[in-house]
């Protein structure tokens, strides 16, 4: 008989609805048990003594908690969520919780191994090897593809499985890979978001948000395509805090998620059509004068003069020479002079009206913007979005007469094609109802203080730099390794080293990799704790170092602070840090210069705390040993905010026209076609999933990948004391689209498109609307019946966000 | 001294981490969980809404042993092993004098608190996890949530409640009138699981 006492079973939900209709109210508890003495003789917090050093999880769910590591005969025993210098900042999770469940788990790979000669790559068949043999093999491929096809042919893969500023993704095998002269395609995830805002706000490519506190401040929040409450708990507690305060909390998404449940409004929306909405949105506010003038005169670009002729704003050096260093200045029309004059130095610039100056025509900003914005009326709004007309304005009105909108904005929408164009057309709207660079107004998401500058230089240069060629995006490395060749010249790659990375799971469209980059490739070497999909398929695995088995330190995602992790136990069996692998490797390829001998984390670490930016904030590698965590905030006691002063753009200001586009990435692609489109913003319906694509001719469902509390993109994946509650892969269907097919809870369904399919069994979820599907990311392909999830993911970037579309994605399914 | 949980329905998110924190603090066998999170929704599944879309909502109960001021366990067990400690209110299991006979958790209306080792216990890790003077777990004997008695016996709380992301789990003195436990119980409205039992549970849901 089983021991089992489920963690769903047993109750059943009638005998709790039993339960819970009979209310004890608000009972004042009384009791005969008074003055009774508790005997805590010989007791005392059996806890002081065990913390053998403090850490900070750094998984990629973009939150840093920070635990206490209790450590007994040289072993976690309880990782203890730990303080920051606010009490609302410290964190904790299931995962993190749970960690040492992955440090000592079965899963954990335990010394270097080598693909038995003669076997197929994924058969699982392995021989260990020593670190010696296996660091000889390394660097005697790495040489001899570098001789005979040059170092590019080697590929450094990094993905996010550690934001250690030295142990993780920008850490030291940059400065290896760069020694080497590695190519490295360009990034591809969560990046149309932030170019898309940056579009606006000038952030760059991802830290548009405002600190996870800043939601005190606001007066409505809304969730716009992101699910706080499961991906995201971290900030979500401050949000559930600012909703007890009287903060409203709006959810827009296509499915009723987690957060939209426990939100104040809710309102559905088709997937990929929210750009359409918020620029609907911003043309209703103009059209019905609700805009904020005073903001918009003040904070943004809106009075800046557009040439008809270019389309370039109209600046000093139209006119005259200015010097390279200085400032080339922006004209503005003066309307009691009727003439142009430079920003700043005439009294009350025109926002709207055309203009001739110089015999040059030229028009506002926001004249353009508002011309540009009148093509989206509320009533197509409605058509496109499936929203009604009313929850339009209504939202509209909001987004114009609220205190201070924050909004909570991640990776949902930028997961399809038209992504950027989502969030840029949201950044309008904000900066023309005033909701960014203050108080309570901004987004949300993914705030790191940009102000501390790490000296990135100092690691990753060094003696015998060469630096990593960035020719195309990882959506083209397969191709690129099929043809051996890229835009029409000989490109050889041979090798692929996977840091920190699991892209055989987490690249999408999952046979390109497996069967156009894995067969063309002579060696992939895997570095790992744990036997991925990319562990699985590799050549060689080197046995890494969990998150508390060095030392490291992480500017912490979403809260204020540099934190400092100690190292708590050694690497078990013969695992090893980045730190010692990049030497031994380093030094095996001849460059003992960069790596010396003697280096440990210290010489790197130092290399990392240095210039004026880190001694601005009095950083230091022993104020970090001592204290645990630095605060960085720049304003005493307030949140960080985006834009508080002035924007991180040229002109400080929030951009209602963008003068010079340009592509996210340059690697040959023909963006003339686009170019002059992407001035303004601009709705355009995403790949796949529009209902108007011709993949909808076809595929009847949208399939998206659910970010769940079970895992941190695919981290986690196969610890034991998760899989307990969260056994095997599911996929969720709606009830009308489960009916249709005659699929009910548990089946097995095979889930399909032309790129590739996965068996696995399906349950029934009424929060999905018809048309929508969706499961959780992160399981390995051998924990599906057949195939995986990942295989039906869209292919292709958009030539200027150039980011990967995972939910750009569609499918259908039938019963097994 | 009357020791009690209020859960804050309106901040748990059921996420699971109080029951981890409680397996790992307590070094539960396999399969065992002391602190579970029920998904009260519209069908079996976890994390499944009851409602059609886009009408849906749903609930979480983490539920473990709710401590009863009228206990049901220890009124049929044959041994005393389960009893009330009274300067307290923590309901205990004395795995020593339990013989295994199950009769609590045939009376406990809460089903699914209590486990039962009806092998030697088994493990995910070869070494003990959590609390070195948490007590160990012994085949044919009943099992439950002690409240963390190692902890609270110290002066400490319970790990749920420290571990808890959403500040969702509220621990104290309910014959205190003045513990934040007690402020939340008179000012909020609250429920407790299967009142009509007459078993006076010691949890609070604040709904």
């Amino acid at each position: 008989m089983s021991n089992r006492n489920s963690a769903q079973g047993g109750l059943t939900r009638r005998g709790f609805l039993k339960a819970t209709s009979a209310a004890a109210g608000a009972a004042v508890i009384g009791s005969n048990l008074v003055g009774c003495a508790f005997d805590a003789a010989n007791a005392g917090e059996p806890t002081e003594d065990e913390i053998a050093g403090y850490g900070v999880c750094r998984s990629n769910c973009m939150q840093s908690c920070r635990y206490a590591a209790h450590v007994r005969d040289g072993k976690i025993v309880r990782l203890e969520p730990a303080d920051y210098g606010e009490d609302l900042y410290r964190g904790s999770c299931l995962r993190g919780m749970s960690y040492m469940h992955r440090i000592y788990g079965e899963n954990r790979i335990k010394y270097p191994l080598r693909r038995v000669d003669g076997t197929e790559r994924g058969a699982g068949e392995w021989e260990r090897i020593t670190w010696d043999e296996a660091i000889a093999e390394i660097a005697q491929k790495f040489s001899s593809i570098a001789e005979e096809y040059g170092p590019q042919a080697v590929v450094f893969d990094f993905g996010t499985g550690n934001y250690g500023e030295i142990q993780g993704q920008t850490g030291i095998f940059n400065r290896l890979g760069s020694v080497m002269g590695v190519s490295k395609p360009a990034g591809m995830n969560d990046l149309s978001t932030g170019y898309g805002i940056d579009r606006v706000l000038g952030t760059g490519l991802m830290y548009f948000a405002n600190e996870a506190k800043s939601v005190l401040d606001s007066s409505h929040i809304v969730v716009w395509g992101s699910n706080p409450v499961h991906s995201t708990p971290q900030n979500w507690r401050w949000m559930q805090r600012a909703k007890e305060q009287g903060t409203r909390i709006i959810t827009i998404d296509p499915v009723k998620s987690a957060t939209a449940m426990k939100s104040d409004e809710y309102y559905p929306i088709k997937p990929t059509t929210d750009g359409y909405l918020a620029l609907a949105m911003s043309n209703y506010i103009i059209e019905n004068d609700l805009q904020d003038v005073e903001f918009i005169k003040k904070r943004t670009t809106a009075p800046f003069l557009v040439r008809q002729d270019t389309g370039m704003l109209l600046r000093k050096s139209d006119f005259e020479e200015v010097p390279e260093d200085a400032e080339d200045e922006f004209y503005v029309w003066d309307p009691e002079r009727n003439t142009a004059v430079l920003y700043g130095t005439g009294a009350d610039p025109a926002l709207e009206g055309s203009y001739e100056y110089e015999g040059i025509t030229v028009t506002t900003s926001y004249t353009l913007l508002k011309e540009q914005l009148s093509q989206y009326v509320v009533a197509d709004a409605a058509a496109e979005t499936g929203m009604t007309e009313e929850t339009i304005e209504h939202l509209a009105r909001m987004f114009a007469e609220g205190d201070a909108i924050s909004v909570n904005i991640s990776f949902g929408m930028d997961h399809y094609n038209n992504g950027y164009q989502s969030c840029w057309a949201i950044a309008i709207l904000m900066a023309l109802t005033g909701n960014v660079g203050r108080d309570g107004a901004g987004f949300t998401g993914i705030y790191l203080n940009t102000a501390l500058a790490l000296n990135i230089p100092g690691l990753w240069a060094a003696p015998g730099f060469k630096g990593m060629t960035t020719a195309f995006p990882m959506t083209l490395l397969h191709e690129v390794a099929r043809d051996q060749e890229y835009n029409g010249e000989p490109y050889p790659i041979k090798a692929m080293v996977a840091i920190l990375s699991n892209s055989a799971s987490n690249w999408p469209s999952q046979t390109n990799y497996l069967e156009e980059l894995l067969p063309n490739l002579d060696f992939l070497l895997a570095m790992d704790m744990e036997m991925t999909d990319t562990a699985r398929y590799s050549d060689m695995i080197l046995p890494t170092a969990s998150f508390y088995e060095n030392e490291d330190f992480r500017k912490a995602h979403n809260l204020p602070y540099i934190v400092h992790q100690d190292k708590v136990i050694d690497p078990p069996f013969e695992a090893k840090d980045d730190v010692e692998i990049a030497g031994l490797i380093g030094r095996a390829l001849g460059y003992a210069e960069a790596f010396p001998e003697e280096y440990t984390f210290d010489d790197y670490a130092n290399m990392l705390l240095s210039g004026p930016a880190v001694e601005a904030f009095g950083v230091s590698l022993d104020r970090l040993r001592k204290d645990g965590y630095i605060e960085l905030r720049t304003v005493p006691g307030k949140p960080g905010i985006v834009g508080r002063e002035k924007f991180p753009t040229e002109s400080g200001l929030a951009q209602l026209y963008t003068e010079k586009p340009a592509p996210r990435v340059m690697y040959g692609q023909d963006v003339t076609e686009r170019f002059p489109k992407e001035h303004l913003v601009y709705y355009r319906p995403s790949a796949e999933v529009s209902e108007r694509s011709e993949a909808a001719k076809t595929y009847p469902l949208v399939f998206i990948q659910e970010h769940t509390r079970w895992r941190t993109h695919s981290q986690w994946f196969n610890s034991p004391i998760l899989r307990e509650l969260d056994p095997e892969p599911l996929f969720k269907i709606s009830p009308e689209d489960a009916a249709d097919r005659g699929i009910a809870d548990r089946d097995v369904v095979e889930v399909f498109n032309d790129r590739g399919h996965m068996v696995v069994k399906a349950i029934i979820d009424p929060s999905l609307p018809k048309g929508m599907t969706r499961m959780p990311k992160g399981w390995q392909r051998d924990q599906f019946i057949e195939g995986g999830y990942q295989e039906l993911t869209y292919p292709h970037n958009d030539e200027w966000s150039v980011a990967f579309n995972f939910y750009d994605t569609r499918v259908d399914v039938k019963k097994r | 001294m009357h020791y009690g949980f209020a859960i804050d329905q309106e901040r748990c998110i059921g996420c699971h981490t109080c029951a981890v924190a409680c397996k790992i603090e307590n070094n539960l066998p396999n399969e065992i969980w002391w602190n579970r999170i029920l998904t009260d929704g519209g069908s079996n599944e976890m994390d499944i809404p009851r409602g059609s879309f886009p009408d849906n909502s749903i609930d979480y109960l983490p539920v473990n042993c709710q401590h009863c001021e009228n206990p049901a366990c220890v009124r049929v067990c044959p041994v005393g092993a389960t009893y009330k400690d009274e300067a307290t209110g923590i309901v205990r299991q004395d795995y020593d004098k339990c013989i295994g006979c199950r009769m609590c958790m045939a009376a406990c209306p809460y089903t699914g608190v209590r486990s039962f080792n009806w092998q030697e216990p088994e493990y995910m890790l070869d070494y003990t996890l959590g609390a070195k003077d948490s007590p160990e777990h012994q085949r044919h004997t009943v099992e439950k949530c002690t409240m963390c008695w190692h902890r609270v016996a110290g002066g400490g709380e319970p790990e749920c409640v420290k571990a808890c992301p959403g500040r969702a789990r509220i621990w104290g003195d309910l014959d205190d009138p003045n513990s934040e436990i007690s402020k939340l119980i008179s000012s909020r409205e609250c429920k407790q699981l299967l009142p009509e039992e007459g078993t006076k549970p010691s949890v609070y849901y604040l709904v």
